[in-house]
């Protein structure tokens, strides 16, 4: 009786030493010098469509089984905009044509089955109601409650419904998911191997925050322009407006003292949206303290400016600031580009190269 | 063995009481003055006279905590952070555990003070402690393998096993709200210490066919260590070579000894006594991923005696992936097997279900840092079933047992200052806090309580719609065999 020395088989044993010079291989890609980037920002920011879009620009995408996978996620969105949205137009009395009238009580009524979720008919009725420009504005009023991409499911209600539905890679990028705790993804970018974390941005997940803080190089902070008009549903700080919570949040993770040698970047995300609901939300009724001219170029200028100026960043970053539209997959490749610039340069300073 | 079911040995006695200090703001008066809930019980044994699982625990994580544990000398050695037999004997003497928490509610802001009172008898507590020792909690320093103490003077030390309990408990009731005297080590490298399911009713391990699979796949690795260096956590293993007469010229065979499997199953598993590692090991030989080495009459009794020992059979090379298998036995052919038709929440439901997957599930939230939402979901499956039973057999001192439990849950995952909040709407959070301070003060105790349960088991479904939505496709992404 020995220790196992050798084994009994050629085949066996070759096979085996592939599968181990496989596993070491992969071992050191790992322990190569890496580059650390934390995605952080308030919820709702467009975190994880900004992790999905660098999956698809940067690895090999979805795979089918993954695109499948995601059919419950999209058509539960639906599902509960609509509802939510019938729920609203009761309350509010919204003048309605018979027709109509008909079509919220088959969203009123109608009751999922787990397999489906939806049916075909339910689809037809969102997307007829959606037509109606009262309902629209319905919607604008009470858009705090409703998740982003709500139009954006109402519009494609009829595709998502029917039977043999397969997402689209917009209708992926537009699900709406909380993320729980934190998950990695990596990637390589010109011979530099990246590890990119992806956070939950709820309060009762920040606390998680802190266990992927050490040795950051970058942080790519996510801000929803579209949030100005919208409250908070978390508790402590119910009915405070968003935006001002992700400015506070800002505030508290540069001037950390865990990223004074980290390169910070901040994405204006959500430009599409935001650029519509200034149509029909003036934005100094939420920020009476603005003044200036009331065009898209101000306003997000003024924005910029609650993030960036020197009361906030007291520890003077050099900060990069990016305006985004997280679902615009052609957006963020132009913007991703930038970023790469910066996160080179960044590598080489912090090898004293540059 | 050591049991606690003799006479003369009463079991441990656990007292809890939980006192709401009234901050109370002036307005309404809800007509009681100060209320404490009280509730005081023997702690249940099992058949082979060990507290049930989750009071051993409990017992033994407030054991360590109050224990302050620094540097001893044993055999002209200094251990640090280590204790004597005595010293937990003193500790047990007098076990109390408080802890203060903030309610706030309708009626104003109370602190909350529970006051866990753990009564140890005597002649109990070396029993207790050896049984902690058995269940390798607790180690003897000079002789880790020991079962039995020698002397009351010997030095002791936590294993793994013992740090990732404590520090489970310390996670689950907020460093800040106990003062602990001992300072864990940190053992994130450490693997995951191998949950096990139980029944509640009667505390027996719950298996299935796949348990034992994935057992012998955490116990002997993904490949045959021929360098395999010592590595603890694996079982070792010896090559026996036979030498036939006929073709083949030689089989090799890997031999295990019994008491390698004994001690590696206690050790990684939260497995707690050698009856239940003997019931667990019997079931690798009925599902013959082991044979006897030696001819025997009870081919599916396992035995750690000396020298027993065991062979692996063909079909346990497969399972764990040593020799090519046509079948394949991957974690996510197993998910498949499940059923593909049911929706992603109906999905994780079976997943969580299912003692194996729902250890790779848990390591997989564990790796995220989102473990806490599948601690909420099974602590409120526990509490669940407790409740129904107690509120339908309509069982007073049962009920107040589980408001208890209802407050445990609450502190750990629900309070403002939970160190491990759940992520539910502010609403929500302000319901269940409300009707727990209303099921604190306001009698009948039960009636409020009901709501309370039935707030509880809303807060559990968001959280499994989150995880369906969530963790659940990225664990099922991170299973597919091209990624690993």
């Amino acid at each position: 009786m020995v220790m196992i020395g050798a084994l009994s088989k050629d085949g066996d044993s070759r096979k085996i030493s592939q599968k181990i010079e496989k596993q070491i291989e992969a071992q050191q890609k790992k322990n190569s010098k890496t580059y650390k980037i934390l995605l952080l920002g308030a919820s709702d920011s467009g975190k994880s469509t900004i992790s999905k879009q660098i999956k698809i620009l940067n690895t090999n995408g979805f795979s089918q089984e993954e695109i499948m996978s995601f059919i419950p996620v999209i058509r539960r969105n639906l599902l509960d905009s609509a509802k939510m949205l019938i729920k609203f137009v009761g309350n509010e009395d919204v003048p309605l044509d018979p027709l109509n009238i008909h079509n919220c009580e088959i969203i009123e009524r109608f009751i999922p089955n787990p397999g489906e979720l939806v049916s075909t008919m339910f689809g037809k009725a969102i997307f007829d109601l959606w037509t109606v420009s009262n309902i629209r504005r319905c919607m604008y009023r009470n858009d705090s409650l409703l998740i982003d991409s709500a139009p954006y499911f109402f519009q494609r209600a009829t595709a998502i419904c029917s039977p043999d539905y397969v997402p689209s890679i917009d209708d992926i990028l537009h699900s709406r998911n909380s993320t729980m705790g934190i998950s990695e993804i990596s990637f390589s970018l010109d011979h530099l191997q990246i590890r990119m974390f992806d956070v939950g941005g709820q309060r009762t997940e920040r606390r998680k925050w802190i266990y992927c803080f050490e040795n950051v190089n970058s942080i790519i902070f996510c801000v929803s322009l579209n949030d100005f008009d919208k409250k908070l549903f978390e508790r402590n700080v119910a009915n405070r407006n968003r935006l001002l919570e992700s400015v506070a949040l800002f505030d508290s993770i540069i001037n950390s003292q865990w990223f004074v040698e980290s390169s910070i970047i901040l994405f204006l995300n959500k430009f599409d949206l935001f650029r519509k609901k200034l149509e029909h939300v003036p934005f100094t009724d939420h920020f009476p303290q603005f003044s200036g001219k009331n065009n898209v170029k101000n306003i997000t200028k003024f924005i910029l400016w609650m993030f960036v100026n020197p009361s906030v960043n007291r520890q003077r970053h050099n900060i990069y600031p990016h305006i985004t539209t997280a679902v615009d997959t052609s957006n963020i490749k132009v913007v991703f580009a930038a970023v790469k610039e910066t996160i080179l340069q960044h590598s080489l300073k912090e090898v004293g190269m540059f | 063995m050591c049991s606690m079911v003799e006479p003369q040995t009463p079991p441990p006695c656990y007292d809890s009481i939980t006192a709401a200090d009234a901050h109370r703001v002036s307005g309404v008066d809800w007509g009681v003055r100060d209320r404490r809930q009280h509730c005081s019980r023997f702690m249940k044994m099992t058949s082979y006279g060990r507290p049930f699982s989750k009071d051993f625990l409990e017992l033994y994580s407030a054991m360590i905590i109050s224990t302050p544990f620094s540097k001893n000398r044993s055999r002209f050695r200094t251990i640090d952070s280590s204790c004597t037999l005595l010293q937990l004997f003193a500790t047990l003497e007098n076990l109390e555990l408080s802890q203060l928490n903030r309610l706030k509610g309708n009626t104003g802001n109370k602190l909350l003070k529970s006051t866990t009172k753990f009564t140890v008898p005597k002649k109990a507590a070396k029993c207790l402690c050896e049984m902690f020792l058995n269940a390798r909690l607790l180690q003897v320093v000079h002789n880790p393998m020991a079962r039995k103490f020698t002397t009351e003077k010997c030095v002791l030390q936590l294993t793994n096993k013992g740090i990732s309990v404590v520090a489970r408990f310390l996670q689950h009731n907020g460093d800040d709200s106990i003062h602990a005297n001992v300072s864990l080590p940190s053992n994130d490298s450490a693997p995951v210490i191998i949950p096990v399911s139980r029944f509640s009713s009667t505390d027996q391990v719950l298996q299935d066919a796949s348990f034992p699979e994935m057992l012998l796949q955490r116990m002997l690795g993904p490949y045959p260590k021929c360098m395999r260096s010592r590595d603890e956590s694996l079982v070792p293993i010896y090559l026996n070579t036979i030498h036939g007469k006929k073709q083949p010229p030689h089989i090799t065979k890997y031999l295990l000894f019994g008491i390698d499997i004994a001690e590696w199953l206690m050790n990684h598993t939260m497995l707690l006594d050698w009856n239940e590692v003997v019931s667990v090991a019997n079931n690798l030989l009925l599902y013959s991923y082991l044979s006897h080495s030696q001819p025997t009459n009870e081919p599916y009794s396992f035995s750690f005696e000396k020298g027993v020992s065991y062979y692996l059979t063909p079909k346990a090379l497969e399972t764990v992936g040593w020799i090519e298998n046509p079948s394949g036995a991957s974690v996510i052919q197993h998910i498949q097997q499940l059923d593909s038709h049911s929706s992603n929440k109906e999905l994780l439901e079976s997943i969580l279900k299912k003692p194996s997957l729902q250890t790779y599930f848990f390591e997989f939230l564990k790796k995220n840092f989102c473990d806490e939402n599948q601690q909420f979901y099974s602590e409120v499956c526990e509490f669940n079933d407790f409740f129904s039973q107690a509120s339908q057999a309509n069982d007073i001192i049962a009920v107040r047992e589980s408001f208890v439990h209802a407050c445990g849950i609450y502190n750990c995952f629900l309070s403002p200052a939970a160190p491990n909040a759940v992520n539910l709407p502010g609403d929500l959070y302000e319901r269940i806090s409300n009707h727990m301070s209303l099921a604190m003060e306001v009698e009948p105790l039960d009636e409020w309580l009901r709501i309370v349960h039935k707030l509880f088991l809303e807060a559990q479904a968001l959280i499994l719609d989150l995880m369906a939505g969530d963790s659940l496709l990225k664990f099922l992404e991170s299973q597919h065999p091209d990624e690993q």
